[in-house]
């Protein structure tokens, strides 16, 4: 259909130009000897190509297996924080880890659709949604174990047999020194209210990230829709990850996120980053980075091993030290307060035990519904 | 080619294994393009509960949301045609009609997408034009204090980059006609006391209409299927388009299948609208006045505003390639971005962290490759299988064959993808999950492109060596593999390599088909993007841009790719 016009094409030459599709064009007038020149040539690559498709056809049906390639370990955590646990965890088991990192809401579905093609493709998975690894142990969808480590941490911020957090999604206001003065900014989740934040603020989208969705449900729920919807004609800039909204305060193109993960905010502190931290004195919304096996994982025994390490104090406190995130482990050293940034202990946390988790899980198509009308 | 027909009639007995591979393929096409579709239609009117409903319909066109994706689709699908017509007309009208100097470069412009795609194209302009950040913008608030002269976050943002993508089809649709066209109706005019520019507008323009027309139809097509653009750049801004709608409606916990379904049947209806207008469109159209004879089109002699008219089609070069691809360039030896160029900000630590650090990135090189070049090797072969049963064999149902091959043009990659990922997640066959529902997603989608390509090139080869082969007594298939098969060798690596290239950056399919360990390029620009790992994605795009000319140098000394208007279809 399209080749009537295309010969127009390749037809005519008006003296600009173009000898090209002259090979084409071999029943117009070429000389043979021009493309008999060409054929060794091309046979050549033509059986290099060959020789080259045989074999990664072969390398093709050779990726199928997952089990003898080592630990494929799902994550909705900061992907520079994997590399960090997939380097020491190599380091100290000589066992190499591959993770594969994406928004918790996404990697849920992708979960999700991975065993509606019968498919259990990783060994060890966090996910930033409590709420469902809960409902996925019920439907024995988990592999039950009780790693020795999860001992250490509290027991009613666990599934004991199931899964453990491997540290608190705690959701701050956060904003860039250089724009907004310590004084000026906001100091309570209501004064992001006030006009003059208009068009300056950003946040991560409820449809990407765990967290966010968690962030809505709990503020939701503590200061009513009413809230959120006056909070929705701020204009809030909508980036995807927690690590595209820290870029976004770090550039200064919005100097103030109304929410963000506070560990990505940490971990670009301590790269040089003049981020801050906003607590409000009446609380926060945590969420838990979850860590657990699915039931017919490939590699059991690698994954519990995983869990093991990712629960162990020094998986702990390097995570602490390098990406910023607050472990819930009892027995170490709490990350230091910092830039606004609360002790674990001394922050009041908001509509967030796994209760008010699990109350919320069965509501997250509704959430997420009222969320996209309101923010994007 | 009717003899040729005639000759195989005569030929053919009762079990005529060509007859059985006619059958196959036919089977196969039906496999690849209708199943996908019928699942997608059962999907779009089915419950939660699995029975009969129209509900994800009325929640497609009555929720303000939804309703409002649809008309962005069509505002940006318009938008995008119309500048891209505008322009891709007047650049084939400077470089085929005019004096202008510097012709030859401004013919470039039919590279455009060979060079890059629209994902890195959006991107690039993020760098250059958002709002806060963006180069152009800072050199503006430099100069002006405060503002900026552009937000790239808007409808038109998304225009703009689409134009530019879509730009080159219409160049080479309207340069292949003016070059074609009878020069004598134009003298007539001019003889007859008309002016340039009233013989320009009243003889010109309306010869070559048909085919501006023609262009037109496929961009919007295009248009109304981009992915990449309106992710990036629209998400920002809260615009939604159909394809962002059924990548949202499918990719997130919990997913919402039969909107996502419905959506698709939508934009599908859309798609197919347009294609099924722009074959009645070609169908009908006779304006026979391409004549054998080369003949010379006159020149318009511009005078002094010919540097003017080349300063304006240097522009568009420097919008659609110098600029991206050097911004994305720049940033991927950089750390940061910002406006001021020190050189302790230089760094090839993008580029250590993509080959050796970040193994999704190291996974995805080795994965598009390899799917390129089995898949683009696999899907030619077939083509040419397709091209040779429906052009010359001619068995009964070849038209089938020929509309089946050409439906995928219609066929919006995220589309497509929603199709297979039903079509093939459940028992007895499971592609979900392996390489294999990629590659029948490329081959699937990229078939007509390969299909266009062996057929230009099959056209040229007289069925009189076919028939000479035959009368000697070789079968149809022996005939096939020793004469139609090397002969249309350049059009097979011409195809090849257009596939190939297409293979190495497909997204939209992609976005939703891939899975951990079988990560491709384009997907993981896209999650670093999402991520915020900007400076990491443009040495991934660069490497990209570098692979794709390679693989096109290598091709066009080879075979001297014909740049035809398959070639704008990469996307």
């Amino acid at each position: 259909m399209l080749g009537r016009i295309d010969s127009h094409v390749d037809v005519k030459d008006d003296g600009i130009a173009n000898d090209r599709g002259g090979a084409r064009r071999m029943s117009m007038g070429h000389p043979p000897g021009k493309d008999a020149a060409r054929i060794s040539r091309r046979s050549f690559l033509y059986r290099v190509g060959t020789a080259g498709a045989a074999f990664s056809g072969l390398n093709l049906l050779s990726r199928e297996g997952f089990a003898d390639q080592g630990l494929l370990w799902y994550s909705a955590s900061a992907s520079s924080a994997d590399e960090d646990w997939a380097r020491m965890f190599r380091e100290s088991t000589g066992v190499s880890v591959e993770y594969f990192r994406i928004g918790g809401v996404k990697l849920t579905e992708r979960i999700e659709q991975e065993a509606r093609a019968g498919q259990v493709r990783c060994s060890v998975m966090d996910i930033s949604i409590p709420g469902l690894m809960s409902t996925w142990a019920r439907k024995g969808v988990l592999l039950q174990y009780d790693s020795p480590e999860s001992a250490h941490y509290p027991v009613h911020l666990r599934m004991p047999g199931y899964w453990t957090p491997i540290n608190a999604l705690t959701l701050s206001i956060a904003y860039n020194g250089d724009h907004i003065k310590a004084e000026e900014a906001p100091k309570t989740w209501e004064d992001l209210l006030a006009p003059k934040w208009k068009g300056k603020m950003t946040m991560s989208d409820a449809l990407y990230s765990g967290a966010a969705l968690h962030w809505y449900a709990a503020m939701r729920s503590v200061y009513g829709k009413s809230f959120m919807e006056k909070l929705a004609k701020q204009d809030i800039l909508v980036r995807n990850g927690s690590g595209e909204t820290t870029d976004t305060i770090i550039s200064g193109e919005r100097p103030l996120a109304a929410m963000l993960l506070d560990y990505y905010v940490v971990a670009a502190i301590k790269k040089g980053a003049n981020l801050y931290l906003v607590q409000p004195p009446e609380g926060i919304p945590s969420s838990y980075e979850v860590i657990g096996i699915p039931a017919g994982a490939p590699n059991p025994q690698l994954g519990k091993k995983f869990v093991d390490f990712a629960l162990s104090s020094a998986a702990q406190t390097h995570w602490e030290n390098t990406q910023g995130t607050q472990s819930l482990r009892q027995d170490i050293v709490a990350a230091k307060p910092e830039r606004g940034r609360r002790a674990m202990k001394d922050l009041k946390l908001m509509a967030s035990s796994v209760d008010d988790i699990e109350k919320f899980f069965p509501q997250q198509r509704e959430l997420l519904d009222e969320w996209i009308t309101l923010f994007k | 080619m009717s003899a040729v027909g005639d000759t195989a009639g005569r030929r053919r007995t009762r079990f005529d294994p060509l007859l059985v591979v006619h059958i196959a393929t036919i089977l196969l096409l039906c496999v690849l393009i209708l199943y996908p579709v019928a699942i997608l239609l059962n999907q779009s009117v089915r419950g939660d509960d699995g029975s009969l409903s129209f509900g994800w319909y009325l929640q497609a066109y009555t929720s303000l949301r939804n309703y409002q994706a649809i008309l962005n689709t069509l505002i940006v699908a318009f938008g995008a045609t119309a500048s891209a017509v505008a322009i891709g007309t007047f650049l084939a009208w400077a470089v085929v009609r005019t004096d202008m100097p510097g012709r030859r470069v401004v013919e470039l412009a039919s590279l455009v997408p060979f060079i890059s795609t629209p994902l890195i194209g959006a991107l690039a302009w993020i760098l250059l034009l958002s709002p806060q950040t963006g180069l152009i913008n800072q050199a503006w608030r430099f100069v002006y204090g405060s503002g900026s002269i552009f937000n790239i976050y808007s409808i038109w943002g998304i225009i703009f980059v689409e134009a530019l993508y879509e730009t080159p089809l219409v160049f080479l649709l309207v340069s292949g006609a003016l070059r074609s066209m009878d020069p004598t109706l134009e003298e007539a005019s001019l003889s007859s006391g008309a002016g340039v520019f009233k013989t320009t507008w009243r003889v010109t323009l309306p010869l070559v209409l048909p085919s501006i027309l023609a262009g037109a139809l496929l961009v919007f097509i295009l248009a109304a299927e981009q992915f990449a653009v309106p992710a990036v750049l629209g998400t920002p801004a809260k615009i939604r388009v159909l394809t962002t709608s059924i990548f949202e409606a499918q990719s997130v916990y919990p997913a919402r299948d039969g909107l996502a379904a419905a959506l698709s049947v939508t934009l599908l209806a859309i798609a197919l609208g347009g294609l099924v207008l722009h074959k009645r469109l070609l169908g009908a159209r006779s304006y026979a006045t391409v004549a054998g004879k080369a003949a010379r089109p006159r020149r318009v002699n511009l005078g002094r505003w010919r540097y003017l008219l080349l300063a304006v089609c240097v522009l568009y070069l420097v919008l659609a390639v110098v600029l991206p691809v050097v911004t994305i360039f720049l940033s991927s030896i950089r750390t940061i971005w910002t406006a001021d160029f020190r050189l302790e900000q230089f760094t090839l630590a993008n580029y250590t962290r993509v080959l050796f650090a970040y193994p999704a990135a190291e996974r995805a090189i080795v994965n598009s490759l390899i799917l390129a070049l089995v898949g683009a090797t696999a899907t030619i072969l077939l083509c040419a299988l397709i091209s040779f049963l429906s052009q010359r064999a001619r068995l009964p149902g070849h038209k089938i064959l020929d509309t089946l091959a050409m439906v995928p043009m219609g066929f919006p990659g995220i589309v497509l993808a929603v199709g297979l990922l039903h079509a093939w997640i459940t028992p007895p066959l499971v592609l979900y999950g392996t390489i294999w529902i990629l590659f029948v997603a490329y081959m699937t989608r990229y078939l007509p492109v390969g299909v266009r390509s062996v057929s230009a090139s099959l056209a040229q080869i007289h069925p009189e060596l076919e028939e000479s082969s035959l009368a000697s007594g070789a079968t149809w298939l022996q005939t096939f593999r020793h004469v139609t098969l090397p002969l249309l060798k350049p059009g097979i690596a011409a195809g090849w390599a257009l596939l190939f290239v297409a293979f190495t950056r497909e997204l939209s399919a992609s976005i939703l088909l891939y899975s951990p360990r079988l990560e491709v390029l384009s997907v993981v620009i896209y999650d670093l993007y999402q991520e915020g790992g900007f400076r990491t994605l443009c040495a991934l795009a660069t490497l990209q841009v570098v692979i794709a000319i390679a693989v096109l140098a290598i091709a066009r000394s080879i075979t001297r790719l014909d740049q035809s208007a398959e070639a704008q279809e990469l996307r």
